[in-house]
C-alpha cells in the first residue's frame, strides 16, 4: 500500500469513528424523545371526561323530602330512583331493555353526582336544570375514539343499541369533553372513569417529607462528622466502604429489609407512608451522604485555616465557614436523591403499598398508595381507560422529577463556587 | 398524637435554651463573673441537654410500641396455646386494627371486640406514659444543666463535645443500616434453609414455589419436604437475571460507550452542556415508568413484529426487556466513560497527535486503553445496576421460570420472583415468603461484590493519574 | 561560512486566542540542520509560536492563526495539506515528559505502527534499536524494553520521548523547554544529545535559560509580549546585541 493510499484509509477510518460516536448519541437522544412523546400523546387524554348532558328536575316528591328541608336532609336522600328518572327522559321511547343499557353509558356514581350538585344548590328543589353527568369508561373511550367500532359485537363492550343511542346523543350535543377533576381528587377505584390519584399524590407526599426529615439532617451531620472530625484510621475507611457499597444496593433489598425489620419485627403498619418513609430514608441516607461529601472536600483548607487562624474553635470553622459553601452542592445532591426516592417502586410494593386504597389519607399512618406505586397497579389492568390515566400519572410524575432535577441543577450551577 | 409529644419537646428545648441564656447573663450582672463563653452557648447547652435525651426516649419508645402493644392485646385475647399456634395472631391483630380504624369490613366476632376494647386502653395509658416519661426525663436533664450553667461551666467547650457525639451517631446509623439489612436477610434465611438444602438452592434447577404449600414450617414431614425439597432451585432465576442482564449490556456498552466517546473527545464544548443533561434524563425516569413502556409498547411490538416473520415471540419476551433495561442503563455507562476519558491528561493526546497520529487513532491505541480500567469500572457498575432492577422485569419479563438462552421466549428472574413471593396474602413463615429473604440475600451478595470490585478498579485508576 | 538552506519561514504570523492577540507580526526563517534557540519572559509567545510550526494549536478551538508559515516553500496552513503527514515530518518535545502508559518498546513503536513505516517486525525492532541510539538511550533499557515507559528517571522518560518523536523520521524537531523538568544531570544528557541530533535534523528549541541557548544553539530569537524583538546569530545576539530591550532582557534587567 503506498503512502498515499495508508493516510486515505486512516482517514476514512477517522471519519467513521466519529460517525459511529455521533449515531450511537443520536440514537440515545431518540430513545429520550420517543419515550417522552409515547408517555404524553397516550396520557393527554386522561385530563378531560366525557359528559351527558340530563336533564334533571329535582322533583322533591320524588327523594321524599319534606317541605323545607335542611342540609342533612337534602343529604340523606336517595338519588337513585330521580336519576334513573332523570336519564330515561334522553330517550323517547321507554323500552325497559333500553333503560338498562342507557344506565351502563353512565359512571356508577351518577346518583352521587346528582346528590352533590343538589347539596352545593340546595334552592334548586322543584326546579329543573341541566347537569353534565359523567359517563361510563366505555362511552369516553369512544368518544376519545380509541375504541374500534368495526370489530363484531361480540366481542365489543358496547353493543349495537347503545352505539346508536350514543351517536344520537352526540347529534344532539348532548355529548361533550370536560376537564377531569376526579383525576385529582379521587382515590383508586374499579371503575376507571371514577380513578383518581389522590390517594397516590398524597401518599407520595407523606413518604417523601418524612424521607426528607428522616434522612437529610442525620446525612448532613454524618457526612460533616466524617469528612471533617473522624480520624482518618481504619474504621473511618470501614464506614466510608459501607455507605458507598449502601448507595449501589438493589432498591429491592431495603424494601427486604423495611418487610423484615418494620413489619416483622417491629409491627409497624403496613402500608403507610410512616413506613415507606423510613424505608426510603434509609435507602437516600447514603445518596445524600456521598455528594455532600464530595461539597466539604472541595473546600479548599485555606477556608478552614483562615478561620483558625482568627481564633475560631474547629466547630466555628466547619459550621460558620465551610458547610455555607458546601450548601449549594449538598442542596443538589439532596434534591436528586429525593427525585429518586419519589420514583422508587420496588421497595415499597414490598412494604404494601400496592393495596388498593379508596381513601384520600389523611396523616401519614393511614394506608396509602403512592404515584409509582399507582402506575404499577394500573398497568396491570386490562381495562382500556386506565392506559390514559397510567400515562397521564407517569406525566405528572415526570413533571415533579423534572422540574426538582432542574432545581438541583440551577442550585449548582448558580450558586457553587469553583475553586480553581 | 405523637405529633403533640414532638411538639412538646420542641417547645421545652427553646424554653430552656432562653432560660439557660438568660441565668448566664445574670451571673455576670449579680456575680460579676468574667463567663467562659457567649451567653448564646450557655443556653444550647442546657437545650441540648433537655432535648437530646428526650428525642431519644421518644425514638426508641415509638420504635417498639407497636410490638408492645400487639403483644399485650393479643395476649388479652387469645389463650397461651393459640398464641404458640403463631399462624392466626397476625390476622386477628390486623382485624382488631381495622375495626379500632373504622374500616372493618366482614363478620365481628367477640374476640375482635374485645381485642379493639384492650387497643383502645393500653393505646391511651401507652400514649400518657410516653409522655410522663418523656418530661420527666427533660427536666432531670434541664436541673442537671442548669446545675452546671451556674457554676459557670465552659459552655461552648461542652456543648461541641456534645455535637461531635451526635455527628458521630448519625455516622453510626449508616452502619447500621447495613446491619440491618444483613441480620433481617440473614435471619430469614437461616429459617429457609432450616426447611431447605442449601445446595438444592443453590443448584437445583426447578422453581415452582406454588407447590410449596406447607401449614407450619418448622414441623414439615419428610413426605412434605420430599415434595417440596425440589421446588427451590434457584439456578434458572440466576440465568434469567443474567441473560437479561446481558441483552442489556449489549445494547447500553456500545451506544454509551460511543456516546461518551463523542461526548468526552468530539462534541464542542456548548453541545456537551447541552446533550449530556439529556441523555442523563434517561437516568432520571423512574423504572416503573420503563415497565410501563416495556409492556404497552415493546413487549407487543416485537411478539407483533415476530408474527409477521413467523417466528413464535413471547409478548413477554427476555429480548423486550433486556432492550428496556440497557436504555435505561446507556446514561450509566456513557456519562461515567465520559468521565474517566475526560480525566486521561491532556499531555498524552498531545505527545499521541504530535508523532501524526489521527484523533480516532489516538483514542483507540492510547487514551482508551489508558482510560479501561475507568470504563472497565462503570461497565461493573452497570451490570450491578442491572442485575438489582426489578420493575422493568416485574412488568416486561415473565413469570415462569424458564431456563433458556432464546431472547424471543420469556424468562423470570430473581428480583421478580422475590416481588410475586411476597406480594398478596402471606403467612410470614412459610418455606415461601422465607425463600423471597434467602433470594435477598444472594442477590445482595452478589452486588456488593461486584460494586467492591468496580470502585476498587476505579480508584485504583483515580490514583494513577492524581 | 556558507548560510544553510532556509527551512521554516513564517510572513506576517498572528495568533489569536479567541478575542486577545498572542503573536504579533513574527517574520523568521529557521535553517535547516541546526539549532535555533527562542528566548524571551513567561508568556511572551514563543511556545505559542512552535505550537503553529507543527500545527498543535489546532487542538484549541478558539486558536486562529494569520499570515504564512511556510515548510520548504509549503504553505502548511493550506487546505490542501494533511496535517498528518505535516507532524510526520515535525516532531514535538513537550516541557514535561509524556510517555504512553505502554512499554518502552511500545512507546517508541506507534508512530511507525500508524504510520506504516515498517514492513515485519525485524524491521521494526530495527527502527527501535536505532531511535533509542540515537537518542542516547539504547544501553541503559535495552535489556528491559518491555517495562513501562512510566518506569524511568525523569531524564530517561525525557529522551524516550526525544526516541520517539525521531521513530517517525522526521525533519524538524520542535523543543518545548525539553529541559525543564529535569535535574542539572540530565540536562546535560540531553544538551549533549541535541548537539548530535542537529547533523540529522533541524531543532528549534524554547527555553528560559539563557545559558542553554548559549551551549547549545546556532542561532537565537528574542520574544517579548508577543513580538519577535531580534533574531540572529547566537554569538551575536549575546555579545553584542543591537534592540536595547534584547540587551536589557540579557543582562537580567528583566525577566
Amino acid at each position: 500500500m503506498t503512502k498515499d493510499q495508508r493516510i486515505k484509509k486512516r482517514h476514512r477510518a477517522e471519519a467513521r469513528f466519529k460517525l459511529y460516536g455521533l449515531l450511537s448519541i443520536i440514537l440515545a437522544l431518540t430513545f429520550v424523545g420517543f419515550l417522552v412523546f409515547t408517555i404524553f400523546s397516550k396520557g393527554s387524554d386522561a385530563f378531560s371526561k366525557t359528559t351527558i348532558k340530563v336533564n334533571v328536575s329535582f322533583n322533591a316528591e320524588i327523594l321524599s323530602l319534606p317541605s323545607n328541608p335542611s342540609l342533612e336532609d337534602i343529604q340523606d336522600a336517595d338519588y337513585y330512583d330521580l336519576a334513573l328518572e332523570s336519564i330515561n327522559k334522553l330517550l323517547l321511547t321507554s323500552n325497559p331493555d333500553d333503560e338498562k343499557l342507557l344506565k351502563k353509558l353512565f359512571s356508577p356514581d351518577f346518583d352521587l353526582e346528582i346528590k352533590n350538585y343538589l347539596v352545593k344548590n340546595p334552592d334548586l328543589i322543584n326546579q329543573t336544570q341541566d347537569i353534565n353527568l359523567t359517563s361510563s369508561d366505555d362511552i369516553d373511550q369512544l368518544f376519545k375514539g380509541n375504541f374500534p367500532r368495526d370489530i363484531p359485537e361480540d366481542r365489543r363492550q358496547v353493543n349495537d343499541r347503545q352505539l346508536e343511542i350514543f351517536d344520537e346523543l352526540v347529534a344532539q350535543d348532548k355529548i361533550q369533553k370536560k376537564f377531569n377533576n376526579y383525576f385529582f381528587t379521587n382515590g383508586d377505584s374499579r371503575d376507571p372513569e371514577l380513578a383518581g390519584i389522590g390517594a397516590s399524590l398524597l401518599g407520595s407526599f407523606f413518604s417523601v417529607v418524612i424521607c426528607l426529615i428522616l434522612s437529610f439532617p442525620i446525612a448532613i451531620l454524618a457526612s460533616i462528622y466524617l469528612e471533617e472530625f473522624a480520624p482518618k484510621n481504619k474504621i473511618t475507611d470501614f464506614i466510608e466502604i459501607n455507605i458507598n457499597n449502601l448507595a449501589a444496593v438493589p432498591s429491592i433489598v431495603y424494601g427486604l429489609l423495611g418487610l423484615g425489620i418494620l413489619l416483622g419485627f417491629m409491627n409497624f403498619p403496613r402500608s403507610t407512608p410512616l413506613v415507606a418513609g423510613i424505608t426510603l430514608a434509609l435507602m437516600t441516607l447514603p445518596r445524600i451522604i456521598i455528594p455532600c461529601r464530595a461539597s466539604l472536600k472541595a473546600v479548599p483548607p485555606s477556608i478552614r485555616e483562615g478561620a483558625l487562624a482568627v481564633g475560631a474553635s474547629k466547630f466555628q470553622s466547619v459550621f460558620h465557614h465551610v458547610v455555607p459553601l458546601s450548601l449549594p452542592g449538598t442542596l443538589s445532591g439532596t434534591i436528586i436523591g429525593l427525585a429518586q426516592a419519589l420514583g422508587e417502586t420496588a421497595p415499597l410494593i414490598l412494604i404494601g403499598m400496592v393495596a388498593f386504597v379508596v381513601d384520600i389519607p389523611g396523616s401519614p399512618i393511614d394506608p396509602a398508595s403512592s404515584l409509582p406505586a399507582q402506575v404499577y397497579l394500573w398497568s396491570e389492568s386490562a381495562e382500556r381507560g386506565f392506559v390514559e390515566k397510567t400515562s397521564a400519572t407517569i406525566m405528572i410524575l415526570l413533571t415533579f422529577l423534572i422540574v426538582m432535577n432542574f432545581i438541583a441543577v440551577y442550585l449548582r450551577q448558580k450558586f457553587e463556587k469553583k475553586w480553581n | 398524637m405523637n405529633l403533640g409529644i414532638f411538639t412538646a419537646i420542641l417547645l421545652f428545648c427553646i424554653f430552656s435554651y432562653f432560660f439557660g441564656q438568660t441565668t448566664a447573663k445574670k451571673l455576670v450582672t449579680n456575680q460579676n463573673l468574667k463567663l467562659k463563653t457567649l451567653p448564646t452557648y450557655y443556653g444550647y447547652f442546657v437545650a441540648l441537654w433537655c432535648g437530646i435525651p428526650s428525642l431519644i426516649l421518644f425514638a426508641v419508645w415509638s420504635l417498639f410500641e407497636p410490638t408492645i402493644i400487639k403483644t399485650i392485646v393479643v395476649g388479652k385475647v387469645l389463650s397461651a396455646s393459640q398464641i404458640e399456634a403463631g399462624l392466626t395472631t397476625n390476622l386477628i391483630y390486623q382485624k382488631i386494627l381495622s375495626y379500632s380504624a373504622g374500616n372493618f369490613t366482614g363478620d365481628l366476632t367477640d374476640t375482635i371486640k374485645i381485642g379493639a376494647l384492650a387497643y383502645a386502653k393500653i393505646t391511651s395509658l401507652a400514649y400518657k406514659a410516653k409522655l410522663a416519661s418523656i418530661l420527666s426525663l427533660a427536666s432531670i436533664g434541664f436541673i442537671y444543666a442548669f446545675n452546671k450553667v451556674s457554676k459557670n461551666n465552659n459552655a461552648r467547650n461542652d456543648v461541641e463535645n456534645i455535637l461531635k457525639w451526635l455527628l458521630f451517631s448519625s455516622s453510626v446509623i449508616a452502619i447500621l443500616t447495613t446491619l440491618g439489612i444483613i441480620f433481617s436477610l440473614l435471619f430469614e434465611s437461616i429459617k429457609f434453609f432450616s426447611s431447605i438444602n442449601i445446595f438444592d438452592f443453590l443448584f437445583g434447577t426447578n422453581w415452582s414455589p406454588q407447590k410449596a404449600f406447607v401449614r407450619d414450617a418448622s414441623a414439615i414431614t419428610a413426605e412434605e419436604y420430599l415434595e417440596i425439597k425440589d421446588a427451590f432451585g434457584s439456578v434458572p432465576l440466576f440465568a434469567g437475571t443474567a441473560f437479561i442482564a446481558l441483552i442489556a449490556m449489549c445494547v447500553a456498552v456500545p451506544i454509551g460507550l460511543f456516546s461518551g466517546i463523542y461526548l468526552a473527545e468530539y462534541a464542542s464544548y456548548k453541545s456537551r452542556r447541552t446533550i449530556k443533561p439529556i441523555i442523563e434524563i434517561l437516568a432520571g425516569i423512574p423504572t416503573v415508568v420503563y415497565g410501563f413502556f416495556a409492556a404497552l409498547t415493546v413487549g407487543p411490538f416485537f411478539r407483533e413484529f415476530g408474527e409477521s416473520l413467523g417466528l413464535n415471540v413471547s409478548s413477554e419476551s427476555a429480548l423486550a426487556a433486556g432492550l428496556v433495561m440497557g436504555i435505561m442503563i446507556i446514561p450509566y455507562v456513557s456519562s461515567l466513560s465520559d468521565d474517566v476519558i475526560n480525566a486521561v491528561p491532556q499531555s498524552l493526546r498531545e505527545g499521541s497527535y504530535a508523532v501524526g497520529a489521527t484523533k480516532s487513532e489516538t483514542i483507540k491505541k492510547v487514551v482508551f486503553p489508558a482510560a479501561l480500567p475507568g470504563i472497565i469500572g462503570s461497565i461493573l457498575l452497570a451490570v450491578s445496576r442491572a442485575i438489582g432492577e426489578t420493575m422493568i422485569v416485574v412488568m416486561a419479563a415473565g413469570l415462569a421460570a424458564n431456563l433458556t438462552i432464546n431472547p424471543l421466549e420469556s424468562t423470570t428472574t430473581v428480583t421478580t420472583q422475590i416481588v410475586m413471593l411476597l406480594v398478596g396474602d402471606q403467612e410470614f413463615d412459610s418455606p415461601k415468603t422465607q425463600s423471597a429473604f434467602a433470594l435477598g440475600l444472594t442477590l445482595f451478595l452478589v452486588t456488593l461484590v461486584l460494586n467492591y470490585i468496580a470502585l476498587r478498579v476505579v480508584k485504583k485508576y483515580r490514583e494513577k493519574y492524581d | 561560512m556558507k548560510e544553510r538552506k532556509i527551512k521554516i519561514k513564517t510572513e506576517n504570523l498572528e495568533v489569536y486566542y479567541g478575542e486577545k492577540q498572542a503573536l504579533f507580526d513574527v517574520n523568521l526563517e529557521i535553517h535547516e540542520k541546526e539549532v535555533t534557540a527562542l528566548i524571551g519572559p513567561s508568556g511572551c509567545g514563543k511556545s505559542t509560536f512552535i505550537r503553529c510550526i507543527n500545527r498543535m494549536n489546532d487542538v484549541i478551538d478558539i486558536c486562529k492563526i494569520k499570515g504564512s508559515i511556510e515548510i520548504d516553500g509549503k504553505n502548511i496552513n493550506h487546505k490542501s495539506i494533511d496535517v498528518v503527514r505535516l507532524r510526520e515530518k515535525v516532531g514535538m518535545v513537550f516541557q514535561k515528559p509524556n510517555p504512553f502508559p505502554k512499554s518502552i518498546y511500545d512507546n517508541i513503536a506507534y508512530g511507525p505502527k500508524i504510520h506504516g513505516i515498517t514492513k515485519n517486525k525485524g524491521e521494526l525492532d530495527n527502527l527501535i534499536e536505532n531511535s533509542l541510539r540515537k537518542a542516547a538511550l539504547w544501553n541503559e533499557v535495552k535489556d528491559r524494553l518491555h517495562e513501562p515507559g512510566t518506569s524511568l528517571s525523569g531524564g530517561q522518560q525525557q529522551r524516550l520521548c526525544i526516541a520517539r518523536a525521531i521513530s517517525v523520521n522526521p525533519e524538524i524537531i520542535l523543543m518545548d523547554e525539553p529541559c525543564s523538568a529535569l535535574d542539572p544531570i540530565a540536562t546535560a544528557k540531553i544538551e549533549e544529545l541535541i548537539d548530535e541530533l542537529r547533523e540529522t535534523y533541524t531543532i528549534i528549541i524554547v527555553t528560559h535559560s539563557m545559558a542553554q541557548a548559549v551551549r547549545v544553539s546556532q542561532k537565537t530569537g528574542f520574544f517579548h509580549l508577543g513580538k519577535l524583538i531580534e533574531f540572529g546569530t547566537t554569538e551575536k545576539m549575546f555579545k553584542n546585541p543591537s534592540n536595547n530591550m534584547t540587551q536589557d532582557y540579557i543582562t537580567g534587567r528583566f525577566g
